[in-house]
């Protein structure tokens, strides 16, 4: 372990973001159809009904299309030539950004029509002596909820840099 | 196949999946998703040096649980889910998806490991996921 230089520990450092969005039906139905979902309680309200639901309800890992359209969504000035936002580039120098693992709580399906407040902040971050030179790992939580606070889903995401 | 005849050890029936250029486009839109390699070739190709546009991760981990579900007729809710990318998975590329049970709890809650791999003559694993699953449907 070794300490993280003062750029990139006050990166780590930065108040979480956090993005209010209301579900709309659009919104899950676009994300079923692209993704082949069949189930139609993620297609059509009265048969979401006819299952005991207000709405047509997510599929388990909506939240992966929630995220990055709510903090993807950045000027285009913003971007890195390859198309990712530049805030989400931590200051250091590297060669190559791997995913490690990600893991994710599922407490309830998002539903039609709820605000649901989506927060990102980095949870912990180490680094690693590997054969290639050093390994930063950034992990974040990624966490949203409902109007009462309750958590809907939670991930916690491991990136790596080398 | 039914929640109960979930044990440990048994095998899910297995299926193939071949990802298309519109698939990725349409999962990128969804997301607002503006990442060159899942839709842009010219680039792909010769900026990242792939032999074609690439398959999101996180729509491989969606596709690993949805065809769980379908499996077990959706009369199940997952509870949690970790997956790891291992390798690229390329547009046109078949994809082999299969899983088995790894335990079943005494609280009725089963865990699986899912895994998305190249179907072709690589054979190389592209995703791998872990779900823990309870009887029921969600609420």
């Amino acid at each position: 372990m070794t300490e993280l230089d003062s750029d990139l520990r006050a990166w780590v450092d930065a108040p979480p973001l956090v993005a209010q969005v209301r579900i709309d039906r659009k919104d899950i139905v676009r994300f079923a159809i692209a993704t082949g979902e069949t189930n139609p309680i993620h297609l059509d309200a009265g048969a979401a009904r006819a299952a005991g639901f207000a709405d047509v309800v997510a599929p388990p890992l909506f939240y992966v299309c929630l995220r990055t359209s709510v903090f993807n969504l950045v000027p285009a000035g913003e971007l890195h030539p390859e198309g990712t936002p530049l805030r989400d580039i931590p200051p250091l120098s590297f060669t190559q950004a791997m995913a490690g693992e990600t893991t994710a709580e599922l407490h309830r399906p998002f539903v039609t029509g709820e605000d649901v407040t989506c927060s990102r902040r980095v949870e912990s971050t180490f680094t690693k002596q590997g054969r290639s030179g050093t390994l930063t790992f950034l992990r974040f939580e990624y966490r949203y909820a409902d109007a009462d606070d309750e958590p809907i889903a939670v991930e916690h995401f491991t990136r790596i840099f080398r | 196949m039914n929640v109960t005849d979930l044990a440990p050890g048994v095998e899910l029936p297995a299926t193939t999946r071949t990802y298309t250029t519109v698939e990725l486009f349409q999962f990128s839109a969804v997301g607002w998703h503006a990442h060159r390699v899942h839709f842009d070739q010219a680039y792909t190709r010769e900026a990242e040096g792939h032999a074609d546009l690439l398959v999101h991760g996180p729509l491989q981990a969606v596709h690993l649980v949805q065809w769980l579900l379908r499996v077990l007729g959706d009369g199940v809710t997952v509870r949690s889910v970790s997956y790891r990318h291992l390798g690229v998975l390329h547009v046109g590329v078949p994809a082999h998806i299969g899983g088995r049970v790894v335990d079943v709890h005494p609280d009725g809650t089963a865990t699986v490991q899912l895994e998305m791999r190249r179907a072709d003559d690589e054979q190389a694993v592209t995703t791998t996921a872990t779900a823990v699953i309870s009887p029921g449907p969600a609420t």
